[in-house]
């Protein structure tokens, strides 16, 4: 006889066995519509995410200084308001319209294919 | 396979605790019948890995580590195919992960200690839970498991909790994770709470006992799924 009473045996009362089981956890679901279901909740993406692509850089780098004679600047300006364009842009319409005039058509082969490349 | 996954948007709830008492139970239990635990530790801390990197960590317990909000989906597929059981022991954030962790699980286990900021949290989980069963058009078992709770008091604020998850129908766990030093002990000492040096740490048969009744009701949740 021992001193000791018979302890219940508490553990496994339920088999292992009858618990694992088919998961039904395997149903796929549309990545972005559970991100947005997360995000709504307030859970997000905490890895740091892939930078979206650079601002394309201007094409417009190379500056030119020239002098004028008064009021020509204003006109210059008038014009570039009114076709809704920066001054740079005025400026190369101008000079396409020029080469046009002139049908220079090296020139305007030139120019082409420098604005198409930028 | 089952896949459980310990969730809470809030740090120091007792998660990895929670998940390596669980995955070591399950593995002691199932070592005679060949069941292979995976224990996946998708906390960039990576508190489970560490645990499983020292001595003692049952054989039959695989690990992977660093899974992350990228890979977590695939982790717990992949798991499931060799594993009985499948662990999640996440970060404590509210992030991309716990959501995709949830939209694989069979249970999730959501930890919450006796304070305002961690039932607020709980509730922030469960949200997203019944916001994924509409999505996924299936039912995600959850249960909220009370951690670092003291053996013999519980607190006004613990009951006033309890009372507001009830009213609100929300699961609980009957039992909770008792606050003792077994359980920080395995995390320093490796291996699992069987194994501990009584000499070195006080209240391990309380720890067991304490264990084994999380696992029954585990299993209890695992099996009425299942009906």
């Amino acid at each position: 006889m021992s001193n000791k009473r018979t302890g219940f045996d508490f553990e496994e009362v339920i088999d292992l066995d009858l618990v694992e089981r088919v998961s039904n956890s395997g149903k796929s679901v549309n990545y972005k519509d559970l991100e947005k279901v997360a995000a709504d909740s307030g859970f997000i993406k905490r890895l740091p995410q892939p930078r979206k692509t650079r601002r394309k850089r201007s094409p417009y780098t190379e500056q030119l200084g020239i002098k004028v004679r008064p009021l020509i600047k204003d006109i210059f300006q008038a014009l570039g308001e009114k076709l809704s364009v920066y001054d740079h842009t005025t400026f190369e319409l101008a000079i396409l319209a020029l080469i046009e005039k002139e049908n220079d058509q090296d020139l305007i082969r030139k120019y082409k294919d420098i604005t198409s490349k930028t | 396979m089952s896949t459980i996954v310990f969730a809470s948007s809030k740090g120091g709830a007792g998660k990895t605790t929670a998940a390596i008492v669980l995955a070591s139970e399950f593995a002691r239990q199932g070592a005679s019948k060949g069941m292979n635990i995976t224990l996946i530790d998708a906390d960039p801390n990576q508190h489970s890995a560490k645990w499983a990197s020292k001595e003692g960590r049952p054989q039959n317990i695989r690990v992977i580590e660093n899974s992350n909000e990228d890979s977590i989906i695939d982790d717990i597929e992949d798991a499931n195919q060799d594993s009985a059981f499948v662990i999640v022991d996440l970060e404590g954030t509210a992030s991309m992960a716990v959501a995709s962790a949830i939209s694989r699980a069979d249970l999730v286990i959501i930890l919450c200690q006796g304070s305002q900021d961690d039932a607020d949290e709980a509730i922030k989980t469960i949200k997203l839970i019944k916001r994924q069963e509409r999505l996924l058009a299936r039912k995600i078992a959850y249960s909220v498991l009370f951690t670092r709770t003291h053996p013999a008091i519980t607190p006004r604020t613990l009951t006033y909790i309890i009372n507001e998850f009830k009213k609100l129908e929300i699961e609980m766990f009957n039992c909770s994770l008792i606050d003792r030093e077994a359980f920080r002990a395995i995390r320093s000492f490796g291996g699992t709470i069987e194994n501990l040096d009584p000499k070195e740490v006080s209240g391990k048969d309380k720890a067991i006992a304490n264990i084994l009744a999380f696992t029954e009701e585990v299993k209890i949740k695992l099996l009425s799924l299942s009906k």
